[in-house]
């Protein structure tokens, strides 16, 4: 195996993992005040719910550009050469989504548990609780933009 | 199109009219009572809802009794109705049901003590089964407990220990008593249990040794017998309560036959209720009342009207309201805009001078949403689902503005889908359905400009609908200052990248200038009034990153796309015998549902987001107070003729 479909395959591991260890943990803290408002007021699950699955898109961003990753190289059909400069462009594609995934996820999952606390009192606040997490997630958003157009478009 | 133009009401009538006249309201649902203060009107006073004439009228039984019936009937049955099915209510209906009164509050009487009957026996069966998990571990003890006990000689215990000392528990036994047997009998979850017995001789070695190994004396109470007894009476106990519980759960089913009319009765007490509460908000005198309110002007002669061909003791007064005065805010848009009003009350209401900004906003948030999920195949299933149920569940108010709103957000995203050539993610590409315009995958600058120039156009409406504003109150300069010099400055900017640069350069620089000039106007002193001019031109950037917010149209369209390529890439893989063709079916089934979930809610937010936060942010002055007039809920009728309420 050459080096360029190693570190293809790196970039894979790292924006699937990091994004995805940063929804975990975000959409993790959002379940917590979830459950707590919940067990007060079950009829809030379903507007709690949507908040709690806000930190969850980083961890389908980070999914996203990895299986991207395994489409260009081919990697289901015998993966492609894949050169080594490509390679480190691959890596480096996947490095926006998986670092700012994880830590966006973790920072929106604050601002979901906080919005969470904002539902239990005032629950006609639906739409203002929404915004508060979804101003984070804006940074996610530019970062998979960013490492999309990396991966889609690298010469291998 | 506007805020609905509302009138000040007050209305004087007689109390034995009261009711009437409330019901009148409730059926035009066209006022909204407010709270009265006793300077409002000479000679009145404000009596609490037990005062009130209505008291005779009180209902044998109150509401929350009726619904608890109704739910415990429904824990054990429930009569098999269509989706959405409303019971008709007629004024015949209606009067059946009142006349039934007497056999629904013994229906009712009767749900209560099933209810409590069912607890007492459900946390009945909770002791007994605590018990018996106490009692199980001891099973192996032959001897009735009460024997268990001291002899003349002896000391006789039974204890437990901790399960991971019981060990070396045994072995200091054996060890160090001499006269002494024990036996292990079972264990707990974290003890071992014991009988043990030992000579009176040895007491003090043998309580040095209990206590160093944390022995813990059991005591039982409750039953004299040996354990295996116990547990046997314990489970006839719970066997009893069994049988009592099929018994209960038979009474239930004979009561299932009232559950319609149970239900009209709820929804017509409801009625009522909406009714009692408003007669808090008014003020009285010994045979009159005095009401204040709000209705939309234009239904004065109605109202008028309506309340001549009850009675005609009364006067209502029609006021137009005052500049200053605050009123409850309404929307009146036609019937496509009204569905996207759940999103701006989803945000806030409008101030009642503020403008109503629905039908402004309605196109980008269908546009958006549409780009945001963009997959024909989605959106033709929300456009289904959306219309079959509000029509099946006959949903009102916002339950169809929601039901509507789902359909017509699945028609933009059909029309976006097919635009960008996505069908169940590339499933239609594969099949060769081409896009009718272009792929954002393979042309990603096109989309980022497309996102982009979306952008450009909401964020001028938006500056627009501001300046507007602006020159409805008369604030010429401020529309001028405000909106026209940035305007200036943001297209002379964009004209400097085209062939007429020069003319860009101009108009920008005219609008800089004229920012800096003007900005600070407010200000006291020449050099604020300079610096803050100055410092208004950092907004540029705050334009900037507001286009480039735009950006997620596109990300958030590809996130959807790309779910749908993996998952069909997946069922693909598989789909080689007809084994695995069934697998990736359900693959594809799951993958697709799932993908529709997560997109919808991303693509619902982001949306909103971009109207709440870019478009609003323009111009919007929330804080509004919605109008909530007095009308008919109900939640398992359908009112067909008002003489029924």
């Amino acid at each position: 195996m050459e080096s360029g479909q190693i570190l293809a395959i790196v970039g894979v591991a790292l924006s699937v993992g990091l994004a995805g260890i940063g929804s975990a943990i975000g959409v993790g803290i959002a379940g917590q005040g979830g459950a707590g408002v919940v067990s007060e007021d079950p009829d809030k699950f379903g507007s709690v719910l949507a908040l709690q699955a806000l930190p969850g898109t980083q961890g389908i961003y980070g999914l996203l550009i990895g299986f991207l990753i395994l489409f260009r190289t081919n990697f289901m059909g015998g993966m492609a050469e894949v050169s080594p400069e490509a390679g480190w462009m691959l890596l480096f594609g996947a490095l926006p989504i998986g670092i700012v995934g994880l830590f966006s996820a973790i920072a929106q999952g604050k601002a979901s548990a906080a919005s969470i606390g904002l539902i239990a009192k005032r629950p006609e606040e639906f739409g203002k609780a929404l915004i508060f997490p979804a101003i984070v997630e804006t940074y996610a958003v530019l970062a998979f933009l960013a490492s999309f157009l990396v991966v889609w478009f690298v010469r291998l | 199109m506007a805020i609905v133009e509302m009138k000040k009401i007050s209305l004087v009538a007689l109390k034995s009219d009261m009711d009437r006249i409330l019901k009148v309201f409730q059926v035009l649902g066209n006022v909204e009572a407010i709270e009265t203060k006793v300077e409002d009107a000479e000679g009145f006073v404000k009596q609490t809802l037990s005062e009130s004439a209505l008291k005779k009228d009180v209902p044998l039984f109150d509401i929350s009794h009726v619904s608890r019936a109704l739910a415990t009937l429904k824990r054990y049955g429930n009569k098999k109705k269509p989706l959405g099915y409303k019971h008709a209510l007629s004024a015949d209906k209606a009067r059946e049901i009142e006349q039934k009164t007497e056999v629904l509050h013994d229906v009712v009487l009767k749900c209560q003590g099933i209810d409590d009957k069912l607890s007492e026996i459900r946390s009945g069966k909770t002791r007994l089964n605590n018990l018996i998990a106490q009692t199980d571990p001891w099973k192996a003890l032959d001897m009735p407990i009460k024997e268990a006990k001291d002899t003349k000689e002896t000391k006789v215990l039974l204890g437990t220990v901790g399960k991971e000392v019981s060990d070396a528990f045994d072995r200091s036994l054996i060890e160090s008593l001499n006269a002494c047997w024990f036996q292990r009998l079972g264990e707990t979850r974290d003890d071992s249990c014991y009988i043990l017995m030992y000579h009176k001789e040895f007491d003090k070695e043998a309580a040095i040794l209990l206590k160093e190994s944390g022995f813990n004396k059991t005591s039982f109470t409750g039953f004299e017998g040996t354990p295996k007894d116990a547990i046997e009476n314990y489970t006839k106990q719970i066997e009893a309560y069994d049988e009592q519980a099929v018994e209960v759960v038979k009474r239930a089913e004979a009561l299932f036959a009232h559950i319609d009319d149970l239900e009209i009765l709820y929804d017509l007490l409801a009625i009522k209720q909406d009714r009692n509460t408003q007669t808090e908000k008014l003020l009285k005198t010994r045979e009159a009342f005095y009401l204040k309110g709000y209705a939309p002007a234009k239904d004065e002669v109605i109202i008028r009207d309506k309340l001549a061909s009850i009675t005609d003791a009364f006067r209502i007064d029609f006021e137009h309201i005052g500049h200053d005065e605050v009123y409850p805010v309404a929307f009146k848009n036609p019937a496509v805009v009204r569905p996207f009003e759940i999103i701006t009350k989803l945000y806030s209401m409008p101030k009642h001078t503020s403008i109503d900004s629905n039908i402004y906003m309605a196109p980008f948030f269908f546009t958006f949403f549409g780009i945001m999920l963009g997959d024909a195949a989605y959106g033709l299933i929300m456009a289904v689902l959306g219309t079959y149920f509000t029509i099946k569940l006959k949903l009102k108010g916002d339950g169809a503005r929601m039901g509507w709103l789902l359909t017509l957000l699945g028609i933009a995203t059909l029309i976006w889908g097919a635009v960008f050539g996505s069908w169940f993610g590339d499933g239609g590409a594969r099949i060769g359905i081409a896009p009718i315009w272009f792929d954002p995958m393979t042309n990603p600058m096109l989309m980022l400009g497309l996102c982009f120039g979306l952008g450009l156009i909401q964020i001028f409406t938006g500056m627009g609908i501001k300046a507007w504003i602006n020159i409805k109150r008369g604030l010429y300069l401020d529309a001028i200052f405000d909106q026209g010099l940035w305007y200036m400055l943001l297209i002379g900017l964009m004209l400097m990248v085209t062939p007429v640069s020069a003319v860009g350069g101009y108009m920008a620089i005219i609008g800089a200038v004229g920012l800096v000039l003007t900005q600070g106007r407010s200000q006291k002193t020449i050099l604020s009034k300079f610096a803050s001019g100055l410092l208004s031109l950092y907004n540029i950037s705050a334009y900037l990153s507001d286009v480039l917010s735009y950006s997620r149209l596109f990300a958030l369209g590809l996130a959807t796309a790309v779910i749908g390529i993996v998952f069909n890439q997946l069922g693909a893989m598989l789909g080689a015998s007809w084994i695995t063709f069934i697998f990736a079916l359900l693959i594809l089934f799951i993958g697709h549902l799932f993908n529709i979930a997560v997109s919808v809610l991303g693509a619902f937010v982001h949306s909103s987001r971009l109207q709440y936060i870019e478009f609003f942010g323009k111009f919007f002055e929330g804080g509004g107070k919605a109008f909530r007039p007095l009308d008919i809920k109900t939640k398992f009728t359908e009112v067909l003729e008002e003489e029924a309420i």
